[in-house]
């Protein structure tokens, strides 16, 4: 708690309060957090009823932001939108981040041949460009939210091990790092009480950046037809469905577009706020 | 181990050698970075010859339909490659030897002159192929590559010429409007979903003002210019913001002080002297990205209905034609390692402090 409080008073966390454009970043992530949360308690049981009758109809003639395919109401669409894309993105981001970091951490940690034999199955799945495999993994995989999750995971947690590894690196060298070991300190208690906690801020940066990542990733999935299931009303999907009527109805390529280009502008300002209340050097 | 050679045993312990090899040596060196370059190639292709066990579709059913008569099937089945002569599923080593013959085949018969393949194919493993067509994947994944390299090349130049021109302007008017548009622009195209600003793109430039063709390829080079504007734009975004903050760091330097204090002008300072030094570091970016542009095609590919290797991995997939699929990811990895291997000698020709061994 008293590194939390020590950091809120830092010389970045100024900064970052300093800063217009992270806080944006901060008041975008925390309304997306917030509707995505409670908004869906707000609508009605039938608010994602389809109405045939209103197909496509424009903003204002039914409802605010008027109407999707199938007449579905396309402002309690992208609220539930709003919690799908952002369990997405979230879980996808936690379980990229978790596992990068274990492996990575642990790499860098044993060091020697394991650490080499480590990074080199990293650069074989680096050798994969980003969301090949994600593509790959989605097409032969049924249909399915978490599925999403996993084909996302599978590819991001690469980049997580790589900069966990390089962290760890720096840190065990460190002089708290021999007095530990000097106490006679068990190498995994090491591990996960003094060197982990001293590699969480990169960590952190990285993933607000990450998250902007996977709701442009689970857009392009949507996209290509490998998202998540029909009628699961995620941004990607919506606006993949405004697509294909961009002439006949634009509000329905626009208004989820705006989702989604908001959503990732915020993750990146908060993270460029972060990297400045964490100290972090360039991001390599 | 069902239907395994020697040959095939052989070729798996090759690759695990390789990469075992390599990591012992490390990556300090020509040499070293070499070998690291062919254990990362063998083990992708340990990965990409594992697809076939992952999908829960059965080909032949794909091919044949759920009618098919018994005989016919197993026929098929026998045909693809996918049982042994005893009619059991054939094992992961004996796949694997057989898709890295089938490579090493189509590698060979793709560098040889034509006039020579009759008597090669006689003396050659049997190529991949492709289970819908019968074709060589070789030649399907050729027809298009031309296409998409041209894509990602000219998608790489835009983005080399955009991205350090906002880099520069933004940095240049640190804390300006200048800056402040520069850098709008920039996370505008990192924030825009492709998918979305390619029809919009289509539907200002080719249906509105009829300037480019809607999509395809054959209008000659008229049919790249949207689809590489939509491709490099996203990696421009990236550049600029990486540039402005290098070129920001090069400038706080006492070197760059020094020459501002013997007079030299802004100008002088900002292009002869800060900016040689920013951007080596944004080149090496720039190649580490290409892997980002090769899979941005497939989506790009596909918006534009653009008839490359993107768009032809996409359309295999979703037909589970896997020799093909396997063909184009393993073109796309290859490229990739490709890449970054000669950005990083570039990048050891570029800066003088690199060289003499200390490859890292």
């Amino acid at each position: 708690m008293s590194t939390l409080v020590a950091l809120l008073h830092s010389r970045g966390a100024r900064r970052f309060r300093k800063s217009h454009l992270s806080m944006v970043g901060l008041v975008i992530a925390l309304l997306l957090v917030v509707v995505g949360l409670l908004g869906p308690l707000l609508l009605g049981p039938d608010a994602l009823a389809l109405h045939p009758a209103r197909d496509l109809a424009a903003p204002g003639r039914y409802g605010p932001l008027g109407n999707a395919e199938n007449g579905v109401d396309l402002l309690s669409a992208l609220i539930e939108g709003a919690r799908l894309s952002l369990f997405v993105a979230g879980l996808s981001t936690l379980v990229s981040a978790t596992v990068g970091v274990l492996f990575g951490a642990f790499s860098g940690f044993v060091g020697g041949r394991i650490d080499a034999l480590c990074m080199r199955l990293v650069d074989v799945l680096l050798a994969f460009p980003g969301i090949l495999l994600a593509i790959y993994i989605a097409a032969v995989l049924p249909p399915s939210v978490l599925n999403v999750v996993f084909a996302l995971s599978a590819t991001g947690w690469v980049g997580y091990a790589r900069l966990a590894r390089g962290q760890v690196l720096e840190v065990r060298r460190l002089d708290f790092i021999e007095a530990a070991r000097a106490l006679g300190a068990h190498p995994v208690r090491i591990l996960l009480r003094h060197i982990l906690p001293n590699i969480t801020g990169p960590v952190v940066v990285q993933a607000s950046f990450g998250l902007s990542t996977a709701i442009l990733a689970e857009a392009a999935l949507s996209f290509l037809g490998l998202g998540v299931p029909p009628g699961e009303p995620s941004w990607g999907a919506l606006l993949d469905e405004g697509v294909d009527h961009l002439l006949v109805a634009p509000h329905l390529s626009i208004f989820p577009g705006i989702c989604i280009f908001v959503s990732v502008l915020g993750f990146n300002f908060l993270g460029d706020g972060l990297r400045d209340v964490f100290d972090v050097r360039s991001q390599r | 181990m069902s239907g395994a050679g020697a040959v095939d045993v052989l070729l798996v312990l090759l690759a695990l050698g390789s990469l075992v090899a390599s990591a012992l040596v490390g990556q300090d060196g020509l040499w070293a970075r070499l070998l690291s370059v062919v254990a990362v190639l063998f083990g992708a292709t340990l990965i990409v010859s594992g697809m076939l066990r992952l999908v829960p579709g059965d080909p032949v059913e794909n091919i044949l339909g759920d009618q098919a008569p018994q005989e016919s099937r197993d026929a098929l089945a026998q045909d693809l490659g996918l049982v042994d002569e005893h009619g059991a599923p054939i094992g992961y080593v004996a796949q694997y030897g057989r898709f890295v013959r089938g490579v090493f085949a189509a590698g060979v018969l793709a560098v040889a002159p034509s006039s020579s393949h009759e008597g090669l194919q006689e003396s050659l493993p049997e190529e991949l192929m492709s289970f819908r067509t019968r074709q060589p994947v070789r030649d399907i994944v050729l027809a298009r590559l031309s296409r998409t390299a041209g894509l990602a090349l000219l998608a790489m130049l835009i983005a080399l010429v955009l991205g350090p021109l906002l880099g520069v302007l933004a940095a240049a008017g640190q804390g300006t409007v200048l800056d402040a548009v520069a850098m709008a622009f920039a996370i505008v195209f990192v924030a825009v979903p492709r998918f979305w600003l390619g029809p919009l793109m289509i539907l200002a430039f080719a249906v509105g003002l009829s300037w480019f063709p809607v999509s395809g390829a054959e209008h000659g080079f008229s049919s790249y210019v949207l689809p590489a504007i939509c491709l490099g734009t996203a990696l421009a975004a990236v550049l600029a913001r990486f540039c402005r903050a290098s070129l920001l760091e090069v400038l706080s330097q006492d070197y760059v002080r020094t020459a501002r204090a013997k007079g030299l002008s802004e100008r002088v300072v900002l292009f002869k002297h800060a900016l040689r030094n920013a951007l080596v570091p944004v080149l090496t970016i720039a190649g580490l990205q290409f892997g980002a542009v090769l899979a941005g095609a497939v989506v790009t590919e596909k918006v534009f209905v653009f008839p490359g290797v993107g768009l032809l991995l996409f359309e295999n997939i979703m037909r589970l034609d896997l020799p093909v699929v396997q063909g184009c990811v393993l073109l796309i990895a290859t490229a990739y390692v490709l890449a970054n291997l000669l950005t990083d000698v570039l990048y050891q020709v570029a800066d003088p402090r690199l060289r003499a061994g200390r490859a890292r």
